[in-house]
């Protein structure tokens, strides 16, 4: 009788536990992820007339003040369109190179394809300074540093392997004997590329041109040195406020700027990106 | 004979692995030759091994160890976050939905999150603030730009842990349920599944997840930067000094043939492990 109460007893507080393990979990997680997140949205929203300091843990009073600041006297509007642009750029020419040699990998499988697919990582293990200094250099004298073209150029060889990897994962998932029985069919190699090749990459080429983009729109580094100072994208207005000329209400302002697109991306991505693409960009470096 | 066709899909590499190429050989081989002192931007271009003699200083061990540090903290920390949290998430209802708020910072561009931690580790940031209420301490902590590199330290764990979680985590949901019902029938307990099953199948995983934050720590300018101390510094950052500051090239490409080894062995230990992991 009374070993029976105990063991109930122990049921109970496991059932008990099991409930509340989650909640546990997810605060812990929402003050890990909302805490900073919070903070920085309360930041963009301090009034100067309000100051808020040392002993309060909120601010007394919010307004838009510091937005419309942002918005109208730094060079915001013009970074923003900039960052738009050189990631539009960025992507069709991510997309143009990668389909040929995506197809050479993935589909024809060459002899080789091993040795290539490791040289497409070089440019994600390559440190990225490194690489913006020295290359930076080369562009110099290529006459491209400080324009469009140099930053596109820069843009493109950081985000390739994304674009790259994700189409040879889905030109190697295609299945072969549907392009058999269309050419068994009379298919010509129009009809083939218009009515098979085309609909089949066109998942993996909206996963890579996600990708692509996101890494355009947050890539700092090469920007940095390649771009100043005359190319201005949201990072590189972003780091002007921060490190030893730490301007705590702009940063906060330009900080949710560039966290849109990104969050909008991880909610597409969520829903619509296949498991494998994600695989394929992130799992293996 | 028959003469060999010409294989002409290997043209086709030349857009994609023809651009990498490229690019990244001719940054290597322009590091490369500035460290021997040639491509000078003023006076003379001629060999020299001077650059190579004066690099290593009190700054730059410094700085590697710094970068070494803080890299090797990072992953080590996260990963010892990581997997208590994906065996958790593993046995909990709702496990998608606690995934993907927790990706979130893996999307996060490096350097809002950096603002994004500095601000609530500020000396007058809510942390700080919190743990003053709660008297655990009586005068704020210094966090941000601290010495002991403690703000670049969360920063980078912050937004390391999803990364890693995601490998553990799928890692761990690949080991194949029979496998831990027929432990658990031959009588073994929780402890023991973990113990002689799960951490032996999912340690490859666990190691490139250490390894691949490593390097991208290791290698990292901007958080260092905007949140880490000002001395010592990054190794990134002695680079970038001393080509924009100082404007001594041939040192920061004698840096950066320094970072690319360091980086390159730890690549190569990565695919050596990924070799092991598929067979």
């Amino acid at each position: 009788m009374n070993g029976q109460l105990i063991k109930s007893q122990k049921k109970l507080t496991r059932r008990l536990l099991e409930l509340l393990l989650p909640f546990g979990l997810l605060s812990i997680i929402m003050v890990w992820i909302g805490l900073p997140i919070l903070y920085a949205l309360l930041w963009s929203l301090v009034n100067p007339e309000y100051p808020w300091s040392y002993p309060d843990l909120f601010p007394t009073n919010l307004s838009l003040f510091q937005w419309e600041y942002v918005f109208k006297y730094t060079t915001i509007v013009k970074s923003i369109g900039n960052s738009f642009f050189l990631a539009f750029l960025t992507t069709i020419a991510c997309f143009m190179l990668a389909l040929p040699t995506a197809y050479a990998l993935g589909k024809r499988k060459l002899k080789g394809s091993e040795f290539f697919k490791i040289i497409i990582l070089l440019p994600m293990v390559f440190p990225g300074m490194a690489m913006g200094l020295f290359l930076g250099r080369m562009l110099h004298v290529m006459g491209v540093s400080g324009t469009y073209w140099g930053v596109v150029i820069v843009h493109t060889l950081v985000a390739l392997p994304y674009m790259l990897r994700i189409l040879i994962v889905n030109f190697e998932s295609m299945p072969q004997d549907l392009i058999d029985a269309a050419s068994n069919l009379g298919a010509g190699n129009w009809v083939k590329f218009t009515e098979i090749y085309f609909p089949m990459i066109l998942p993996g080429l909206v996963a890579g041109a996600m990708f692509t983009f996101i890494t355009s729109m947050e890539e700092f580094n090469l920007t940095f040195i390649v771009g100043a100072p005359d190319i201005t994208t949201i990072p590189t207005v972003l780091y002007s406020y921060l490190g030893e000329n730490f301007l705590r209400t702009r940063a906060s302002v330009v900080s949710l700027i560039l966290l849109i697109p990104n969050l909008l991306f991880l909610i597409v991505a969520e829903r619509k990106i296949k498991t494998e693409y994600m695989g394929a960009a992130l799992g293996k470096m | 004979m028959k003469r060999r066709k010409f294989e002409w899909g290997y043209l086709l590499l030349i857009p994609g692995v023809g651009y990498i190429m490229f690019f990244v050989l001719a940054s290597l081989y322009i590091m490369f030759a500035q460290s021997f002192g040639f491509y000078n931007y003023t006076g003379t271009s001629e060999f020299s091994l001077q650059f190579w003699q004066h690099v290593f200083s009190r700054t730059f061990f410094d700085d590697l160890w710094f970068s070494f540090r803080t890299a090797l903290l990072t992953a080590l920390i996260s990963i010892i976050i990581c997997y208590p949290l994906s065996l958790i998430l593993q046995r909990i209802p709702g496990r998608k939905t606690f995934l993907s708020i927790l990706k979130i910072p893996m999307f996060v561009p490096a350097l809002v999150a950096s603002f994004l931690i500095v601000n609530i580790i500020d000396y007058h940031g809510v942390i700080n603030m919190i743990l003053e209420k709660l008297r655990l301490i009586d005068e704020p902590l210094r966090l941000r730009n601290d010495a002991a590199g403690i703000g670049a330290l969360s920063v980078q764990i912050w937004k390391n842990v999803p990364f890693q979680m995601i490998i553990m985590y799928s890692a761990i949901e690949a080991i194949r349920k029979d496998v831990r019902d027929a432990a658990a029938n031959l009588g073994a307990n929780r402890f023991s599944i973990l113990k002689e099953i799960i951490i032996p199948i999912t340690l490859p995983s666990a190691l490139v997840a250490v390894i691949m934050v490593f390097v991208r720590t290791f290698n990292d300018f901007a958080i260092s930067k905007t949140a880490g101390p000002y001395y010592p510094t990054s190794i990134s950052n002695l680079m970038y000094l001393h080509a924009y500051t100082f404007a001594d090239w041939n040192t920061a490409a004698c840096i950066g043939v320094m970072m690319m080894i360091t980086s390159i062995a730890f690549v190569s230990f990565y695919s050596y492990l990924s070799k092991k992991i598929g067979n």
